[in-house]
C-alpha cells in the first residue's frame, strides 16, 4: 500500500475533439471543476493542485494560474512535465505529497491534450537536450519516427508483425465506438489496418494515435475520507515508477521498457499480480507501445505481446480489455490522462455498455521518453488498507 | 537543413563536434577518467561524473541498431520523402541517431555494416550521415 491509504474520488473530462478554440488552461479549468463537483466536493475543499504541463501549450506556474482561477489558496501545488507520463505521475505525487502532510485533497488536472506543436520563437537559448540537435536535424523527432525504431527492434527480435500491431489498432477503435466522447467512431478492420498508407515503417497511418483537445482532471484523498464522499472509492493499491533512458542514444533496448521496472513496483506495492487485474488503460501513441507494455506488465512473456492481442484477448469480453474508452488511438490524444478517467469509471461501474463486467481491478500506464520513463498505477474498488 | 528550425544550434557542449563535422570528422567525447565514448555531448561522464574529457576522432564504421524508412513529411519537416533514420551503434560503443544518404534506404536492415558520410549544408552546417558499407 501508499504511505497513506489514498483514493480517487472525484474524475472529470471535458469534450475530446479534433480541434478547439479554448486555451489548454481553460480547458484544465473546465475539467478540474467537472471532477471537484463529481467528488461532492466544493472548491474551497482543495488544498493541493497539480497540474501537467503540455509540451502543445506549455504555461508557467500553471497550478497557481489554475488555483487563482478557481478562487483557491492551496497548501501545495506543482507542475508536472512529463509529456505522456505526467497523468500517473500527478497522482503519484498527489499521494506522496498527502503521505508527506503536505495536503489532503489534491486536484489533478490535465492541460488541453496533444495538438500539434507550433515551432515559431522555438529555438534559441536552449539547452542541448538530444531531442532539438541530435533528433530534429535528421527529420527523428516526430514521434512516429522515434517510436517506429523501437517498434522495429521488436519486430526484430520476435517476429512481431503489422497485422499483431494492427490488432491493438482494431481493439481501441471498437471500444471507440462505444465511447461518445471519442473522435474515432467510424468502424475500423484489420484490413483497414493493413491498407492504411506507411508514415515511418514499420508504421501506417492507424498505428498512430488521433491528435485532438480536450482536458481530465482527477481528485485524490486519503482513504478514510474517501469512504463518507459521494462517489464508490477507487483506492491506489500500488504505484510504481521507472527511469531508464531520456534520450534514445543511451536506451540499451527498445523491445523492453521503463514499464518493466514500474510495474514491478506498482505491483510489488499492491500485493497483486498480473492475473489478478482485469482491465488495462495503457499509454498508446502507437500499436506497438501496448504490446511491449503488456509484455513488460508481465501479462504475457516476453516476445508473445503479439499473440496476446491477437483474438479479442484484449477487447471487452476477452480476458484483459485494454484501453476500454479508445485509448489515444481512437478516442484522441489527451495525454493520457482519459486513461486514469476511464480506469476510475470503470471501478466505479459506471462505463455503461463498455463496462467491464465486476471489474474490481485496473492498470493504468503513462509515460514519456519513448519507453525510458513509466509510471504505473494499480486502482481497485476494493478496499486494500 | 537551410530551415533554421532543424538545424541544430551550438552551445559549448557541442560546438567541437559541429566543427569536426565542418572538416568532416565525426569527433566524439572520451572521459579522461573512466575512458567511455558518449555521445550526444555532455558537460559530464554518465558513468563517472567527471568532466575532464578528450575529443577523439571516431572510425566512422558502426552497425545499424534500428530503422524507419519515413514515407510522408511529419511534424513540418522539410526536405523531400522518403528519407531513412537510423539507429547506429559506432565501433566505439556509443549509438547516434542519423540518416543514411540518399538512395540506400531499400536495403537497410538491423546489423548493416555503415560508414561515415558527412553532410554538408546551407548555412554552415555539417550533419553525421552514413551509408551503407556494401554500398560503398
Ligand atoms: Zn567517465
Amino acid at each position: 500500500m501508499t504511505g497513506t491509504p489514498c483514493a480517487i474520488v472525484g474524475i472529470g473530462e471535458t469534450e475530446v475533439a479534433r480541434r478547439s478554440d479554448l486555451t489548454s488552461v481553460e480547458l484544465g479549468l473546465k475539467a478540474a471543476i467537472a471532477a471537484i463537483r463529481d467528488a461532492g466536493l466544493r472548491n474551497s475543499d482543495i488544498d493541493g493542485v497539480i497540474t501537467q504541463q503540455t509540451r502543445a501549450n506549455p504555461q508557467a506556474n500553471a497550478s497557481p494560474l489554475l488555483s487563482q482561477r478557481l478562487g483557491i489558496q492551496p497548501a501545495y501545488v506543482n507542475d508536472i512535465s512529463l509529456s505522456g507520463g505526467a497523468p500517473s505521475a500527478m497522482v503519484a505525487n498527489a499521494v506522496a505529497a498527502i503521505s508527506a502532510g503536505l495536503c489532503s485533497v489534491v486536484l489533478c488536472a490535465s492541460g488541453g491534450g496533444d495538438q500539434p506543436l507550433s515551432r515559431e520563437g522555438r529555438g534559441r537559448g536552449r539547452l542541448s537536450t538530444g531531442w532539438e540537435d541530435f533528433m530534429n536535424p535528421f527529420g527523428a523527432a516526430a514521434a512516429p519516427v522515434s517510436y517506429a525504431l523501437g517498434a522495429r527492434r521488436h519486430m526484430h527480435a520476435y517476429g512481431t508483425t503489422s497485422e499483431q500491431f494492427g490488432a491493438v489498432a482494431v481493439a481501441c477503435r471498437k471500444h471507440a465506438q462505444l465511447n461518445a466522447n471519442a473522435v474515432m467512431r467510424k468502424p475500423m478492420t484489420l484490413e483497414d489496418h493493413q491498407s492504411s498508407r506507411l508514415l515511418a515503417d514499420p508504421y501506417r497511418l492507424l498505428d498512430c494515435c488521433v491528435p485532438a483537445t480536450g482536458a481530465g482532471a482527477v481528485i485524490v484523498t486519503t482513504a478514510e475520507r474517501a469512504r463518507d464522499l459521494k462517489q464508490r472509492s477507487v483506492e491506489v493499491a500500488g504505484i510504481g515508477q521507472s527511469s531508464i533512458f531520456a534520450t534514445l542514444e543511451h536506451a540499451q533496448a527498445l523491445e523492453t521498457s521503463a514499464a518493466r521496472g514500474a510495474a514491478e513496483r506498482a505491483f510489488a506495492m499492491a500485493g497483486l499480480t498480473p492475473a489478478e487485474i482485469d482491465m488495462a488503460q495503457l499509454y498508446d501513441p502507437f500499436t506497438s507501445v501496448v504490446l511491449v507494455t503488456l509484455e513488460d506488465y508481465g501479462f504475457c512473456a516476453k516476445g508473445e505481446g503479439g499473440a496476446f492481442v491477437e483474438g479479442g484477448r484484449i477487447e471487452l469480453g476477452g480476458q484483459l480489455p485494454v484501453n476500454t474508452h479508445g485509448g489515444l488511438l481512437s478516442q484522441g490524444h489527451l495525454g493520457g490522462i482519459a486513461h486514469v478517467t476511464e480506469a476510475v469509471r470503470q471501478l466505479r461501474h459506471q462505463a455503461d455498455e463498455r463496462q467491464v463486467a465486476k471489474a474490481r481491478t485496473a492498470v493504468v500506464s503513462s509515460q514519456c521518453a519513448q519507453l525510458g520513463m513509466h509510471v504505473s498505477l494499480i486502482l481497485t474498488n476494493e478496499r486494500v488498507h | 537543413m537551410s530551415d533554421f528550425r532543424f538545424a541544430p544550434i551550438e552551445n559549448p557542449d557541442t560546438e567541437a563536434l559541429w566543427a569536426g563535422l565542418r572538416d568532416g570528422r565525426l569527433l566524439i567525447q572520451k572521459c579522461s577518467a573512466c575512458n567511455a565514448h558518449r555521445h550526444p555531448p555532455s558537460p559530464i561522464c554518465h558513468r563517472c561524473n567527471e568532466g575532464e574529457h578528450e575529443w577523439v576522432e571516431a572510425s566512422g564504421r558502426g552497425t545499424v541498431w534500428s530503422h524507419s524508412v519515413v514515407h510522408e513529411p511529419l511534424d513540418g519537416w522539410p526536405s523531400e520523402v522518403p528519407y531513412t533514420v537510423v539507429i547506429v551503434t559506432l565501433e566505439e560503443g556509443v549509438k547516434i541517431v542519423s540518416n543514411l544518404v540518399e538512395g540506400s534506404h531499400e536495403a537497410v536492415r538491423i546489423g548493416a555494416p555503415v560508414e561515415l558520410a558527412v553532410t554538408q549544408g546551407a548555412a554552415g552546417v555539417a550533419l553525421p550521415r552514413f551509408r551503407l558499407a556494401d554500398a560503398g
